[in-house]
């Protein structure tokens, strides 16, 4: 059963129907929870790794900007606002959870090089455009990949990604130096091919031991 | 040292209490660089092993505890060394052209775009989810807010009627003004919340009665909910006898147990009925206590599948201004909204099952839910709001959108 909503706020952009909240408009609040649902959720599953987590932390974000709400500045964008919010508490939330962190024994232990090693993306494997690979199976190894990654990486990387943010603006928002983004998102896509090729080579001789 | 690779996990290995683990993770995750070496962070844990009491009895299990430290330390190290990967400086410069671009590999150099669209392919990999979106996650979180609210308005009554602290009038007078600057910033915000959190609850109990009426014309022979064979001379009588309120046909729903008061009674409706139904009961007690409005039935009732265009039936609508205007003697204004949400719309249940948010009673080529069509094109003629509906008018047919109290 869907709901065909008639919606007058379809030429409407976020700052405007915030706008329209702050003033009291009842529909307001709901439009924008249902504009940012589907991103907000999947960039905070992305983050912590789990989603019932990431569903209680959408309802924080959500009551934050609504407690916020009168402090916020119309001149400026309202999603970037939205989601510096949500990786605030995903942020928080991580600290709390990692003081009793889990340990995955099962997978492959990684020898510490000396010093860095570099990874070129022509030569490694990356995850496959979605008709190529059973889209569960992709999901919950991207995700496995990205768990892997310290926090400060999956951060950037995620809010680089699902933003689209310039270098510049992500160093605005999370008040650090533009050449500190820029070298966290080198690593952070370097880090996460590395992660990919291990999951996938782990998920790869799984396969096969089960096949024998 | 032992590749676990290669070793089922040992069952019988020693186990650590919560507070081990707690510990443990302390070490590492708060201050990593207290340990200076593996072999350093090694002894460290070991020594914290030990001083924490788990028994060791034998020379094996001292050893597996050894090589349960060595794991757990490889895997610390293994977390490091992936943050310790760079990528080549062609990747690199593909990759800041790309962002530069706005995540376009298009915009890349040419020889950069292979590379620019490696990194494109990890881009959609993590945006994109086969995750389902939770469908209630809406409603709880205007529930999870209007919470939030419910309880900052007790903490300030409870706050007012509380004393023992002196205060000169100027602060009085500041507090006074200050609260109600506060008040008037955020009560709007406030009511406006809680009339979204009631707008989804009511549009749950939309899909609620959707499921009631599919089930009911299910085992019906695909007819619509009808309390009696046909309305008599009037249908605007709530609470009288079945032939005379069309609600009762409504009613039917629950009286076959299908839905409960609470599926039909709207939050934003303060003298809804609600809680377990009389069993012997027909109707709703009076217009008040009815929160949607149903379809005026034909004699003899309606199928579902006679209706050509079942999208453009509605069957079920929050409660009609219009009658409680007429019941009330009060001027009628066709294009009013339901009372139900302040007047700002109404939810609309389709005869095809689906749902809908309407910011006007008038749909589908100005046809008004609220009047049959004959009486919509007396008052385009005559725009005569007073005493319009006598409560005895049908649909003019299948097509005419018309629901009663």
């Amino acid at each position: 059963m869907g709901q065909a909503e008639l919606s007058k706020w379809d030429s409407q952009s976020d700052e405007q129907v915030f706008e329209s909240f702050r003033k009291d408009d009842p529909d307001a609040y709901r439009e924008l929870i249902e504009r940012h649902h589907d991103d907000l959720l999947r960039f905070l599953t992305r983050m912590v790794g789990d989603r019932a987590a990431a569903e209680d932390i959408f309802q924080e974000t959500f009551l934050q900007v609504h407690i916020s709400a009168a402090t916020f500045d119309t001149s400026r964008r309202f999603r970037p606002w939205l989601f510096t919010i949500a990786a605030n508490k995903a942020r928080d939330m991580l600290r709390k959870k990692n003081r009793r962190k889990t340990v995955e024994l099962s997978a492959p232990i990684r020898k510490s090089e000396s010093g860095a090693s570099f990874i070129d993306l022509l030569e490694v494997d990356v995850p496959p455009p979605d008709e190529a690979m059973d889209l569960g199976e992709r999901d919950e190894q991207v995700q496995r990949a990205l768990d892997q990654l310290g926090p400060a990486l999956r951060e950037v990387l995620l809010l680089a990604y699902f933003q689209r943010m310039s270098y510049a603006q992500i160093a605005e928002d999370l008040g650090i130096p533009l050449g500190t983004v820029k070298s966290r998102m080198h690593s952070a896509v370097a880090a996460f091919a590395r992660s990919w090729q291990t999951v996938s080579k782990d998920h790869t001789q799984n396969d096969t031991n089960q096949d024998e | 040292m032992k590749n676990q690779d290669q070793s089922p996990p040992d069952e019988n290995a020693p186990k650590l209490s919560a507070f081990d683990i707690e510990a443990l993770d302390r070490i590492f995750d708060d201050d990593p660089e207290r340990f200076v070496s593996e072999s350093d962070r090694d002894h460290g844990v070991l020594n914290l092993l030990d001083l924490l009491g788990t028994p060791v009895d034998s020379e094996s299990q001292r050893n597996s505890r050894i090589d349960l430290v060595k794991i757990l330390s490889s895997r610390l190290s293994g977390a490091a060394d992936v943050q310790d990967v760079k990528l080549s400086k062609a990747d690199q410069a593909a990759l800041d052209q790309y962002v530069k671009n706005g995540y376009a590999v298009g915009g890349v150099e040419q020889e950069l775009q292979p590379r620019a669209a490696r990194c494109d392919q990890i881009a959609n990999a993590i945006t994109s989810s086969a995750a389902k979106s939770s469908p209630d996650l809406v409603m709880r979180t205007l529930a999870t807010i209007q919470t939030h609210i419910d309880a900052e308005e007790t903490a300030m009554g409870f706050e007012r009627g509380r004393g023992g602290f002196s205060i000169r009038w100027s602060d009085l007078i500041s507090v006074a003004a200050t609260l109600l600057l506060v008040a008037s910033v955020t009560l709007p915000i406030m009511s406006g919340i809680r009339s979204n959190a009631q707008k989804t609850q009511c549009f749950g109990n939309m899909q609620a009665a959707a499921n009631a009426f599919g089930l009911y014309t299910g085992s019906n022979r695909d007819m619509l909910p009808m309390a009696t064979a046909g309305l008599g001379p009037t249908w605007i009588d709530v609470g009288s006898t079945p032939d005379r309120s069309n609600s009762s046909n409504l009613y039917t729903l629950i009286r076959s147990k299908l839905a409960n008061l609470d599926d039909l009674a709207c939050p934003s409706n303060p003298n809804a009925a609600t809680g377990p139904a009389d069993p012997n009961a027909w109707d709703w007690n009076s217009l008040q206590e009815l929160s949607y409005s149903y379809r005026i039935m034909p004699p003899g009732g309606m199928r579902i599948s006679s209706a050509p265009q079942p999208v453009r039936v509605v069957l079920l609508a929050d409660r009609s201004p219009v009658i409680l205007k007429v019941v009330n003697r009060q001027l009628v204004i066709p294009e009013e909204n339901s009372p139900n949400h302040q007047g700002t719309g109404q939810h609309m249940l389709l005869l095809d099952g689906s749902s809908r948010w309407t910011r006007s009673p008038v749909i589908n080529d100005h046809d008004n839910i609220w009047l049959p069509r004959p009486i919509e094109q007396l008052i385009s003629k005559e725009r005569t709001r007073l005493g319009i509906i006598k409560g005895s008018e049908m649909p003019e047919g299948p097509t005419d959108a018309f629901v009663g109290p």
